[in-house]
């Protein structure tokens, strides 16, 4: 299987993050819509702990999907073969920033979930789920957005000698 | 960059168009458009050997050194 161009591996992958997009997106209105439909008006403790969560779902999928949009914007290039150009480093810099967003706003949800968890009589079900939901510092991710904006200074040097290369005559 | 690129006197000098050295040394004329604007951040020998043998001249007609000629 080629790598690049039609009927290859990356055109694959655009194919999958593509319908990955729409996955996603029709993920966040659902959970909008499950706010609108458990949680609102506000009741009990119970619906504060779901309302709590299902912001913190909507959270994580909105980061995911602009990770999803990026990866696929600049799987397009790749296919093109256009590989070191300043727009493929912004992409793979948003991208990682995303994960270190995604990572500071978990740890964040664990924090101010622990406490509030810690305060109400919720049910055990419910705390399982949170605690999947928030992992702590997701340390594996953080190594990962680190990794990923090395590569995308790796990607600013392939730019530079990119363009030596194609204004030497 | 304090290095100038004298193509265009030297193509002048001989009385031949850009496009014709083109078509003599066989680099595009974006190219040698970039060579000619001074844009190029460097020139191979190989390119220096066939655009001298065209022109008949030396690498010293068409690179000079100027010292007050700041980026």
């Amino acid at each position: 299987m080629k790598t690049f161009g039609k009927k290859s591996m990356t055109s694959v992958l655009k194919t999958i993050l593509s319908i990955a997009l729409v996955l996603e997106l029709v993920a966040i209105l659902a959970h909008v819509g499950n706010i609108y439909y458990h949680c609102l008006p506000l009741k009990d403790s119970m619906q504060e702990t779901m309302l709590f969560m299902y912001i913190s779902i909507i959270l994580f999928l909105i980061i995911a999907f602009f990770v999803t949009l990026q990866l696929r914007k600049l799987l397009d290039r790749f296919n093109k073969e256009t590989f070191f150009e300043p727009v493929n480093v912004r992409r793979i810099q948003n991208i990682s920033v995303l994960l270190f967003l995604y990572v500071i706003i978990s740890y964040l949800l664990t924090i101010i979930g622990s406490v509030a968890v810690s305060k109400q009589d919720i049910p055990n079900k419910l705390l399982n789920a949170f605690v999947i939901l928030t992992k702590g510092l997701d340390i594996k991710t953080l190594f990962l957005a680190a990794v990923i904006y090395i590569i995308s200074h790796v990607f600013k040097k392939g730019c530079e000698l990119q363009d030596q290369t194609n204004l030497t005559i | 960059m304090a290095i100038i690129i004298n193509l265009d006197v030297m193509l002048a000098k001989r009385k031949m168009r850009l496009n014709e050295l083109s078509e003599k040394v066989g680099i595009t004329l974006s190219n040698l458009s970039i060579l000619k604007q001074g844009k190029a951040k460097a020139i191979k020998l190989s390119t220096l050997d066939l655009i001298c043998q065209a022109l008949n001249c030396q690498p010293g007609d068409i690179l000079e050194y100027r010292d007050s000629v700041y980026p």
